[in-house]
């Protein structure tokens, strides 16, 4: 039966076995990061287990890594093309504080709802824009994914500070609070937002056209602009969907904060990059799987909860966080190169078994 | 000489000059103090620090990698050095402090440029690893405690200078340290215009594999490259030290991608190969004189980093947008002749 499969039609052939090889190779790097995550909450858990296995670390962990995870989601989406997007946390501050504007104009109007909901459309709307905008620059310009969303970081961030003075903004409708801060029964909402999303990003980067086009690029933009891809409009599609997601990690981080300031979570704009590539994004295009990303957020999150309950420094956590990554890049470049030995091998098997 | 002039107006370095000099003449149009030779030596200042990097950097760029640990690596060497001579009480000469932050430097970019080498890994993601792990575990180990009574070698350089002039309102002067500052332009001259390792330098940031075929240690270089951003940011690390006579573990931390964006606003081209001493100094100058003087300018301190960005986000745009016009000028020849050769073949 597994012969019938490899001698079938043959132009089928090659990338049926591609096709599953590939299947194995991504998952040898999730179930990788699996075991990590789960040696790390295994780790954290055994170091101080009256504190870490409550419910109630459950949820704060579950209120606090939704934005970050978001806009780690967002950097993935541009690396996927070979690109970074530097500038995840210049929208998400920026989206928020003139949602924050709009919110506290329209609140007396049409209630507490009806704003947030505006609130919420404005931020989105903001992502799409400065997401073009980064997507234009690097498409029709031919800026270099890493300095236009450097400059652009800059700018968002200078109209962020400029129309807020650089303080905060304050007087948010409670019922924004509650997308931050509201559960469901147990259950976080920012954790229900985040699956959801998610679960979204599964469809459109794994399951689409488009998604492939993306990784498509990202192997190899010459090919797929021969392949009759529009590899310009891919471009500024990917990253207005990473400014969305940025605008949708600040909403959660701005509505815990219950106001809008330009420079809050100062560290994200890394921390983002980290998780991105610890999750398995391979930062020269092609290659990385939602799934990993929330799979490393999640090993971050366990890490720092249990950091925080045992008081550990802050600089140590600096140091953790580096090593991790470095240490990231070494497994995942062995891992790869076994996987490739065995794609070889594999390819040859099934090139000899398909002559005879 | 038509030819000579045509060729200096065409290139990216004059473009960049012009924005200094349009820079200039209106931060001085709006406010004359601007032209006094106190700007002059304080931007010289200034630039001290922030200008060994983007020549270190620059060296990195144009090898085809994207260093972003040198201000981690500045500030720990420039903190484990301090705390160290504070300890010790020291009084001898100051060369020794300097000595062993290039050389804890130096080895922190060994570390970098093995791992970039042997592993063959994005350097801008390797070292955005190592600069956690180099800041962290030093200010770890050490405690975050700063140094704010320098020893006195220290404290004596920091009020040295080279040269003084006692003016009517104020007194200004440029420190010595300038003078490493061009030291280091010097030796990044020497080694890229007139070594072997320079036009390797180059050959491994336009093409790894052909550099390689010809002949170039691809390994070696990059090693080299990486440890010679670690020692200048040991340099530089000391230095800024010395400026501030206070050694703070958070400093300088953060002012990387600014330090990057001077050098390529400079012309050195982000993808590699390419790249001049000239244009870091013009980059250099025009990111100084926008951080320092738009006050004078009249634009609101809140308004900075919005002309920064605009900065960054024009003029590199303006020499991707003229590459990217060059480079698609190739395949649409290519298209005409295939579509004449396609009519000829339908006529016949």
């Amino acid at each position: 039966m597994q012969k019938d499969k490899l001698l079938g039609r043959d132009g089928k052939l090659a990338m049926m076995t591609d096709g599953k090889l590939n299947g194995l190779l991504a998952d040898s790097n999730l179930v990788r990061l699996a075991l990590i995550m789960v040696g790390a909450f295994t780790l954290m858990a055994v170091l101080n287990p009256q504190l870490y296995l409550t419910v109630r670390n459950f949820q704060s962990m579950a209120f606090q890594f939704p934005e970050i995870g978001l806009m780690s989601i967002a950097v993935m989406i541009a690396m996927l093309m070979g690109g970074i997007n530097l500038s995840v946390l210049g929208i998400a501050n920026l989206s928020t504080i003139i949602a924050a504007y709009v919110m506290i104009a329209t609140e007396p109007h049409i209630g507490g709802w009806g704003a947030t909901f505006l609130g919420i459309a404005t931020a989105l709307a903001i992502g799409v824009v400065c997401g073009a905008l980064n997507g234009a620059l690097i498409a029709w310009v031919g800026i270099p994914a890493i300095l236009a969303t450097l400059g652009t970081m800059e700018i968002f961030t200078g109209i962020a500070v400029y129309i807020t003075g650089g303080s905060a903004v304050f007087g948010l409708p409670a019922q924004f609070a509650y997308i931050g801060s509201g559960r469901i029964g147990p259950v976080p909402m920012p954790l229900i937002v985040f699956a959801g999303i998610v679960a979204l990003c599964i469809i459109v980067l794994q399951r689409k056209k488009f998604g492939l086009e993306v990784y498509l690029m990202g192997t190899n933009q010459k090919a797929a602009t021969f392949t009759g891809i529009l590899t310009e409009r891919v471009i500024i599609k990917a990253h207005i969907m990473s400014g969305v997601l940025a605008a949708m990690g600040g909403i959660i981080m701005s509505s815990r904060a219950v106001s809008a300031k330009a420079d809050y979570g100062s560290s994200y704009t890394i921390m983002a990059i980290l998780v991105a590539v610890l999750g398995g994004t391979n930062p020269f295009g092609g290659f990385g799987k939602v799934m990993g990303v929330v799979m490393s957020i999640m090993t971050i999150q366990f890490l720092a909860s249990g950091f925080n309950i045992l008081r550990v420094d802050a600089y140590f956590r600096t140091f953790i966080w580096g090593a991790l990554l470095v240490a990231m890049l070494l497994i995942n470049y062995y891992g790869n190169k076994i996987s490739e030995k065995k794609q070889i091998k594999a390819t040859r098997a099934a090139s000899s078994d398909a002559s005879a | 000489m038509k030819t000579a002039l045509t060729k200096a107006v065409r290139s990216n370095e004059f473009y960049v000059a012009l924005a200094v000099v349009i820079l200039c003449l209106i931060i001085g149009m709006r406010n004359p103090a601007f032209f006094t030779i106190h700007t002059a030596f304080n931007l010289t200042r200034a630039a001290v620090v922030p200008g060994i990097m983007v020549f270190a950097v620059m060296l990195g760029i144009i090898a085809g990698g994207i260093d972003v640990s040198f201000p981690a690596i500045a500030v720990s060497s420039m903190f484990l050095t301090s705390r160290f001579f504070e300890s010790i009480e020291f009084t001898g000469p100051v060369i020794l402090p300097i000595l062993m932050s290039i050389a804890i430097g130096t080895a922190l970019g060994l570390f970098n440029g093995v791992i970039i080498a042997f592993f063959k890994l994005p350097a801008f993601i390797v070292t955005l690893g190592t600069a956690h792990l180099f800041h962290g575990v030093f200010v770890w180990l050490i405690g975050a405690r700063p140094v704010h009574r320098l020893p006195p070698p220290m404290e004596d350089m920091s009020r040295a200078e080279l040269i003084r002039i006692t003016g009517e309102v104020h007194v200004s002067s440029v420190p010595v340290t300038v003078l490493f500052l061009l030291g280091i332009i010097a030796v990044v001259y020497f080694i890229l215009n007139y070594t072997m390792l320079g036009r390797g330098i180059y050959a491994i940031g336009g093409d790894r594999v052909s550099a390689e075929r010809a002949g170039f240690s691809v390994k070696g270089i990059t090693i080299f490259v990486y440890a010679f951003i670690g020692f200048a940011s040991g340099l530089a690390g000391i230095l800024h030290t010395i400026h501030s006579r206070l050694s703070i573990p958070t400093d300088l931390i953060g002012s990387e991608l600014l330090i990057i964006a001077a050098a390529v606003l400079g012309g050195t081209h982000i993808g590699g190969g390419r790249g001049t001493v000239l244009g870091s100094i013009l980059g250099l100058a025009l990111i100084t004189i926008a951080r320092n003087n738009l006050v004078m300018m009249g634009v609101p301190s809140t308004a900075q980093t919005l002309v920064v960005g605009v900065i960054i986000v024009i003029g590199t745009g303006i020499s991707a947008y003229q590459a990217m016009k060059k480079a698609n000028k190739l395949p649409r020849i290519l298209e005409k002749t295939a579509d004449a050769g396609g009519g000829t073949v339908a006529k016949g």
